[in-house]
């Protein structure tokens, strides 16, 4: 089941001699429980993709479907629905917020929809990521790694359709960044999500079940890998 | 669960500095101006008050009710205040024939008295036949009566009614004669109606066939509260259409006439037009606090706009958080307000008498209307921020770099220089920090010269002001007070004298026998051999002596005056027939007739009198009084005395005390003294001193809203300290790290606050001179012997003021490691 669609994506910054072409005709597709990584040279336009498929950065020209519904099409409101409930977000720095203890941070999503959080669910991915007894700590309180581990509860908080990370485990040691990714690995199988992560490192790379190359905002490579 | 509101309540709690001062900022406008809409409001209804006691609780009055009317109106539960029954005499009243024309006015009952009065001797009428006279006739009538004596009143001429209704011209020769027993003395404010010719009587009981002026009030109506004075379309209406029903003249007291709504509104409008001036001061403070707040949480907005806020929630964030912050700083206003107004009313009533009167307002109206625009402020403070929040691109505000880029560094070295000589090396980074951001250091900078320009400009004009005030008619400075005699306390000359002298701040003192005055406005004709005067006014002086400036002097000399010679003073005035002789028609040497000085009861009979030698022209006016645009003749006292003595008059019958007293003279010992003696006191000075008051006052209420709104101010240096500081958390560990001390680093911060303050005060007092000096050539045209004076002390107080301020609010917005 296709879960993301693009479809000719384009992203150009700036104008003249500043021009620059970020996203270069990109069309891809990422189906139900899949595990993408993204790969490529620094300034290559992963993040510019990842930000177009995620739906917080608009496209120069193509399309994006999340679960069938075109993303760009949709007025701030309705977007900002849609990401709530379909989408999350993981970032390099992991970007809580300072005021909230890690248990409201993590069920965020979930408050801005009005939603009442499903307790159990919540426990799970608290308990699932190693967080109990720091439930009612605040962000500063805690290392790079739990932090990050924070961060990938409250992707998965609002079951979203797909979870998009940003080298998540860039800003962490190598130990505690495979340890966050095993988490989020784990956590994906258990709650049967979809990723699409950007990674420097290779061995991450190596955990995925397909492999995208980005050179020059365009998909020089898309390789899917077998598992044992 | 977490929602807008308790995230933006976390974030207040959270960030207690940014809250705290926006907070202040909020409390301190509601406060300022809560303060001074209660101070208008509250002088607003002091005067009404005041003229609500001088003018009395009546609502209206009817005139030419017949007694069936009025038991009519009775009937209707109209409250009868008083009827009332007037008339006007030409008379003489008293053993030594004291002349005047007085009302008659008389009252069923003084009870419930339409007018307000004072009892200062005796008692109020009470049987029928019993009358109380104004005080100013005590003088008068002191020596030959006494409380409870039966007093004549010889009425003549002028009025038709001489009984209550009873319509006959009293003529000279139809002259009547009435008396009454004396009850007692009563005062008026001033201006009240019942000023001084009018004698009150207490009437005989209704009568039959009378008709009364009828008094009246609503049955709610009271004289005790302003706050009464409402409603007043209602009860002008109401009285309009008694007046209608009874076909009666209606007159409606002004204080409850329908203009009354006009004015109050007028005084709201005021309030209101202070409150959207402050407000609009405040609005940009509260705006600052908030775009900063909004630029320290680009990073979580953007991170929640990524998860999936929509704008409208992030809106909601801050809309919530301005709303706590609105409601909290109303409140601490409000209350603070109350207690500072509480405070100022309790301790300043001893100190200043516009106090006295004063109270609080607390009208819904008022309370709730400028929580209103206060609210409103702060919301108005909210359209940037959220405009800024509508800009906000999620990714942008992640990468947080959108003010890094933003900047421009185009810092010059050669302007740097001249700060890092005189401050080192911290001077130049504040400098070149400054730069950065250049727009705001100008606008900083700007506005302080502004305030600081105002501020020294204000005072130096008040400060000439006062000086002007201290020395009122500057022209007549040498006596400033008079103290009328009368002939029974001259024998006690000396002691008088003596009296006077001793009490502290009084010099110059001059005693002038007699005066005479005859307006008839007859022209002043200059013949051959010299000018006569028919129109005219003597001044007899203490042995000659008068001690004139050398510089009033315009013609001949100044010395002892002989009998038959005499200064004429202020010669030339503009009577009707335009035929004016000039003071410099006047010449040393001319001969002055003088014609009859007392009224000539039969123009045939008018004699001419001895002439008199022209000494000395003098262009001063010779005292502080009124009368001086009539011609004055000043003589000696023997010289009068013979004149007298030629006219067959005595000189002593009246007399005049001029003196001068200054600023530490005790006027109340003043006061005493007249009462003892039973003299008229005037205080020429009082008018000066209640304007030096005003004065004071005006600039007091300048400084204060200057000051706060100084303070006002201070927390925006605040704000931009402390977002300064967030935005460069960075760039500050890398300068510790390299090996600023901390003592550098704050020298710094505080540098950067100091820049502005520094310009600022040197420009600003430059300017504020300037443009005092400018205010002082413009009145210097019409008074001249003031000097441009430098507010010194206002100078300082804006130096440490300011610098204080700043070091407060830079320490403040630092936050320590
Ligand atoms: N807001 C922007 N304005 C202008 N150019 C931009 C902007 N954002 C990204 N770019 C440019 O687009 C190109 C792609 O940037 P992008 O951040 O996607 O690279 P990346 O592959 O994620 O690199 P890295 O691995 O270093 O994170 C870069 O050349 C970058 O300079
Ligand atoms: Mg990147």
């Amino acid at each position: 089941m296709e879960i993301l669609k693009a479809e000719h994506l384009l992203k150009v910054y700036g104008e003249n001699e500043t021009k620059v072409v970020a996203v270069n005709d990109i069309s891809l597709t990422v189906h139900k429980g899949e595990f993408v990584a993204i790969v490529g040279a620094s300034g290559s336009g992963k993040s510019t993709l990842l930000h177009i498929l995620g739906g917080v950065d608009a496209p120069t020209k193509g399309k994006v479907l999340i679960d069938g519904e075109d993303v760009y099409s949709l007025k701030d409101e309705k977007r900002s629905i849609l990401r709530r409930r379909k989408v999350g977000f993981i970032f390099q720095e992991y970007n809580l917020l300072p005021i909230l203890t890690v248990e409201e941070n993590i069920k965020m999503p979930l408050s801005l929809d009005g939603k009442k959080p499903e307790e159990a669910y919540i426990n799970e991915i608290i308990q699932t990521l190693g967080l109990e007894d720091r439930r009612t700590h605040l962000p500063n309180q805690l290392s790079g790694g739990q932090q990050q581990r924070v961060a990938i509860g409250r992707a998965l908080a609002n079951r979203p359709s797909i979870i998009f990370a940003d080298e998540p485990t860039g800003n962490l040691d190598k130990k505690n960044g495979y340890e966050v990714l095993g988490l989020l690995k784990k956590s994906l199988q258990k709650f049967s999500q979809t990723l699409v992560l950007i990674t420097h490192d290779v061995e991450i790379a190596n955990m995925a079940d397909r492999i995208i190359r980005i050179e020059d905002g365009k998909i020089i490579q898309d390789e899917v890998r077998a598992h044992d | 669960m977490i929602n807008e509101r308790k995230l933006a309540f976390k974030y207040l709690c959270k960030k207690k500095r940014r809250s705290l001062s926006t907070l202040f900022a909020i409390a301190l406008s509601m406060f300022i101006v809560f303060v001074s809409g209660n101070l208008i409001m509250g002088a607003f209804y002091a005067s009404k008050q005041a003229e609500l006691i001088r003018n009395g609780n009546h609502i209206a009055y009817l005139e030419e009710m017949n007694l069936e009317q009025i038991s009519a109106l009775e009937k209707e539960g109209v409250v009868l205040c008083a009827l009332e029954n007037s008339t006007y005499f030409m008379g003489k009243m008293g053993m030594e024939d004291h002349e005047g024309s007085f009302g008659f006015y008389y009252f069923e009952d003084f009870s419930n008295f339409p007018f307000y009065y004072e009892v200062v001797q005796g008692k109020t009428p009470e049987k029928p036949g019993e009358i109380m006279i104004n005080e100013m006739w005590k003088y008068f009538l002191g020596e030959d009566y006494e409380i409870g004596d039966t007093i004549t009143v010889q009425l003549t001429g002028m009025e038709l009614k001489t009984e209550p209704n009873q319509e006959s011209v009293v003529t000279e020769e139809n002259s009547i004669t009435r008396t009454y027993t004396l009850a007692g003395y009563y005062r008026c404010p001033e201006y009240s109606w019942i000023e001084d010719g009018v004698v009150m009587v207490k009437d005989e009981p209704r009568k039959e066939g009378n008709t009364y002026r009828v008094y009246i009030t609503s049955e709610e109506e009271g004289i005790e509260d302003i706050e009464s004075v409402e409603g007043f379309e209602e009860k002008e209406d109401w009285a309009r259409n008694l007046g209608e029903k009874y076909g009666a003249k209606v007159e409606v007291n002004w204080l409850f006439e329908k203009s009354q709504s006009e004015e109050t509104a007028m005084g709201y409008c005021l309030v209101l037009i202070f409150a959207v001036f402050i407000g609009g001061f405040a609005a940009i403070v509260i705006r600052n606090s908030f775009v900063i707040s909004i630029v320290e949480r680009t990073r979580d907005y953007g991170m929640l706009r990524c998860i999936g806020a929509s704008k409208r929630q992030i809106r909601k964030i801050a809309f919530y958080e301005a709303v706590m912050l609105g409601i909290a700083g109303e409140v601490i206003g409000l209350i603070v307000s109350y207690l500072f107004l509480y405070l100022v009313i309790q301790i300043g009533k001893e100190h200043i008498s516009f106090l006295e009167e004063f109270k609080f307002v607390q009208r819904p109206v008022l309370i709730f209307g400028i929580c209103l625009i206060v609210f409103l402020v702060v919301l108005f403070g909210l359209l940037e921020p959220t405009r800024q929040i509508n800009k906000l691109n999620p990714l942008n505000a992640l990468r947080n770099q959108k003010d890094v880029k933003k900047e421009k560094f185009r810092v010059k070295r050669r302007r740097g220089f001249l700060v890092a000589k005189l401050f080192g090396v911290e001077g130049e980074y504040a400098y070149k920090n400054l730069m950065r951001n250049r727009k705001r250091f100008i606008t900083t900078t700007a506005s302080c010269v502004v305030g600081v320009t105002f501020f020294i400009g204000t005072n130096a004009a008040f400060v000439y002001s006062e000086q002007m005030l201290e020395e009122p008619g500057i022209a007549y400075a040498d006596y400033n007070a008079e103290l009328y005699v009368h002939s029974w306390c001259m024998d006690s000359e000396d002691s008088l004298k003596e009296e006077l002298e001793s009490i502290k701040g009084i010099s110059n003192i001059t005693f002038c026998y007699q005066e005479f005055y005859r307006i008839d406005n007859e022209s002043l004709k200059r013949k051959e051999d010299g000018v006569v005067v028919k129109t005219n006014y003597v001044l007899a002086l203490d042995e000659g002596k008068y001690p004139i400036e050398k510089e009033s002097v315009e013609k001949g000399e100044i010395g002892e005056l002989k009998p038959g010679e005499c200064y004429v003073i202020n010669w030339g005035y503009d009577d009707e027939k335009k035929e004016i002789v000039e003071i410099s028609d006047v010449s040393v040497g001319d001969k002055i007739q003088l014609h009859e000085l007392i009224l000539a009861e039969d123009e045939s009979t008018e004699k001419t009198i001895s002439e008199l030698k022209v000494k000395a022209v003098l262009k001063e006016q010779p005292f502080a009084n009124t009368y001086s645009y009539y011609p004055v003749l000043v003589m000696s006292k023997e010289g009068f005395q013979a004149l007298c003595e030629e006219q067959g008059m005595s000189y002593e019958e009246y007399g005049k005390i001029h003196f001068k007293m200054d600023k530490n003279c005790d006027t109340s010992k003043v006061q005493e003294l007249a009462d003892k003696y039973g003299m008229l006191f005037f205080d020429e000075m009082k008018d000066a001193r209640e304007a030096a008051e005003q004065m004071k006052m005006a600039r007091l209420v300048v400084n204060a809203i200057l000051i706060l709104v100084a303070l006002i101010s201070s927390v925006n240096l605040f704000n931009s300290m402390e977002s300064n500081n967030i935005l460069r958390e960075k760039e500050r560990k890398i300068m510790r790290t390299v090996g600023m001390s901390k003592k550098q680093y704050r020298k710094m911060i505080l540098l950067e606050g100091m820049l502005s303050v520094i310009i600022a005060l040197i420009l600003g007092t430059a300017l504020g001179l300037a443009f005092g000096y400018g205010i002082y050539n413009i009145m210097v045209l019409t008074e001249n012997e003031l000097k441009f004076a430098v507010p010194v002390e206002s100078i300082v107080f804006a130096g440490v003021g300011l610098t204080l301020l700043t070091v407060l609010s830079c320490m403040g917005g630092m936050k320590e490691e």
